[in-house]
């Protein structure tokens, strides 16, 4: 846990010393014509079908770690600082964890932030005797989700950083890799839903809190398997040889 | 007889149909400062990082400080200090947030830590300059600051991979200071890899030789200068080239470098130096001085890796 503290420490202090974290939120900012148009366009639907929050917690967490990650292991290769963290003593878990750990984190704040931000705005522009918020499902799904993706795409991002020469390689192949799937799926929706001339159920109602827990499960399922296959795969010797002069 | 700081048998690392370290078999004593010397490619960077236990032999085994690289690497590591040929620095942290994390990383208690982070940049003259962030520092500055880091916790072996490779003169001077001190101060064993001899001669107490991952010699710089039994005869005068050619074929004569009115013989250790100037008068040469040189490390070192090509 010590070892964990410290890669931790090390990667908060050089997010924010480096100015990688204002080069993260920055990025984040295209993000807040979701938390801000939402509520103006939408209103009170904004928190009754969160269709729109839900897209906002995939990018947020898409355009955070996909900064963050890649600049943890592929940025440390070109700065040549990942030769020397290698021949410490901290054991490869820590390392792994740490790197892991801090845009995830990072990622579930802005979020949380972002959401909160939305609701403000939702509740001035539309007051209510008592206020809108999300059903305490959604409260609980959306910040779990935030998470679980998260996790998600720093396993894909490390996969992806370990094998790519430079942090421009590497976000480039992450952002192709995390936003192409979701891409092809909604266009296959979309042409379904034109074709049978019927709405595609997830746009247009909130779904069951069952069927978050189920969707939250599988998930949960696909990060502990990443998961623990980035764990199983990173080993010290395989980045020595592509840090060797 | 206290057990030797590394001990390599028959180690042996190949990448592919390379062979990089090719059947090292030698042990380094602790409390000396070994130099591990070999041109570039031979194999240095590669015995390094198997003895960190970063790399798995392809043959053989190697153990440092008692410990089995292939089994007990994170103990290993834990009592090394490493300087690589870049400082590996964070250089948009600071002086004293690079040597914290060092601290840090090796569990040394806060109080602890801080006394020896003043202490070791008070020693380097840049207490002052603690909030500095790195980046500022000059490449010579960052190296010394890197050595301090690999010093931090105090480790019993001290494993450095070209330390002094694209510093300047001052810069490389300052770092072979403190690395003589080392082992005095803190009883530390220093295994240095360079293909730089005169920091070798200087600084080490045994050599080792490689040349394409195979040990060519062993011993103290001295033993490797007697090794070669050459020495050199410098000659200034005129007519040099008649001398040069009476001598060029002269079986005591290893080899002749004529440049202008300068003569520079390379002989045997053995050979009669009057004889040898008798024969260059003799030949028509002027002879204006004639003075003699022995060997250095560096000419050992060039003979080895020559004859073994």
């Amino acid at each position: 846990m010590s070892d964990l503290g410290t890669v931790m420490w090390r990667e908060w202090r050089s997010l924010v010393v480096g100015g990688r974290l204002r080069q993260s939120i920055l990025s984040v900012l295209p993000a807040l014509i979701l938390p801000v148009f939402g509520p103006l366009q939408l209103g009170p639907r904004w928190v009754t079908d969160p269709i729109l929050p839900v897209l906002l917690v995939v990018a947020t967490a898409l355009v955070t770690v996909h900064t963050m990650i890649p600049d943890a292991f592929a940025g440390e290769r070109e700065r040549r600082t990942l030769a020397t963290l290698l021949a410490s003593r901290l054991p490869d878990r820590a390392i792994l964890a740490g790197k892991m750990a801090v845009p995830v984190f990072v990622d579930v704040v802005l979020t949380i932030l972002l959401l909160g931000l939305s609701l403000l705005i939702v509740n001035v522009l539309h007051p209510r005797p008592e206020p809108l918020l999300f059903s305490p499902a959604y409260l609980v799904a959306l910040p779990a989700l935030s998470m679980l993706l998260a996790v998600f795409t720093a396993s894909v991002g490390v996969f992806i950083s370990l094998r790519s020469e430079t942090v421009q390689g590497a976000q480039q192949l992450l952002v192709a890799v995390m936003t192409g799937p979701p891409i092809v799926v909604s266009l296959a929706l979309m042409a379904i839903a034109s074709a049978t001339g019927e709405d595609v159920p997830l746009f247009e109602r909130q779904l069951a809190p069952e069927t978050l827990v189920a969707i939250g499960g599988v998930f949960l399922l696909i990060d502990v398997a990443i998961v623990w296959w980035v764990t199983s795969h990173f080993r010290r010797s395989r980045l020595v040889a592509l840090t060797a002069d | 007889m206290p057990e030797p700081a590394i001990v390599m048998e028959r180690l042996t690392r190949r990448f592919g149909a390379v062979t990089a370290v090719d059947g090292l078999t030698l042990e380094v004593p602790r409390g000396v400062i070994f130099g591990f010397l070999g041109p570039n490619g031979a194999g240095k960077t590669t015995t390094v990082s198997m003895l960190l236990g970063l790399l798995a032999p392809s043959e053989g085994r190697a153990s440092v400080l008692g410990h089995d690289t292939a089994l007990e690497s994170q103990a290993i590591r834990a009592r090394v200090g490493v300087v690589l040929q870049h400082p590996g620095l964070y250089e948009e942290l600071t002086v004293e947030q690079n040597l914290e994390f060092q601290g840090r990383a090796w569990r040394i208690p806060a109080n602890e830590r801080r006394a020896r982070i003043r202490e070791l940049l008070e020693g380097m003259g840049t207490w002052d300059r603690r909030h500095d962030v790195v980046g500022s520092w000059s490449f010579g500055m960052q190296q010394r600051l890197a050595l301090a880091r690999a010093v931090l916790h105090r480790p019993q072996l001290l494993m450095l991979d070209e330390p002094t490779a694209g510093l300047d003169v001052i810069a490389a001077n300052e770092v072979r200071a403190t690395l003589v001190e080392l082992p005095r101060r803190d009883a530390t064993t220093i295994f240095l890899t360079t293909h730089n001899m005169v920091e070798a001669e200087r600084l080490c107490d045994l050599v080792a030789v490689i040349r394409r991952g195979r040990l060519l010699a062993l011993g103290t710089p001295e033993e490797l200068r007697r090794s070669v039994a050459d020495q050199r005869l410098i000659v200034t005068g005129r007519r040099l080239g008649a001398g040069a050619d009476a001598l060029q074929h002269d079986p005591r004569v290893r080899s002749v470098e004529l440049h202008d009115h300068l003569l520079t013989l390379h002989l045997a250790a053995d050979v009669d130096l009057a004889d040898i100037v008798r024969r260059l008068v003799t030949a028509g040469a002027e002879v204006e001085e004639a003075r003699r040189e022995a060997a250095t490390l560096e000419d050992a070192f060039v003979r080895l890796v020559e004859s073994a090509a």
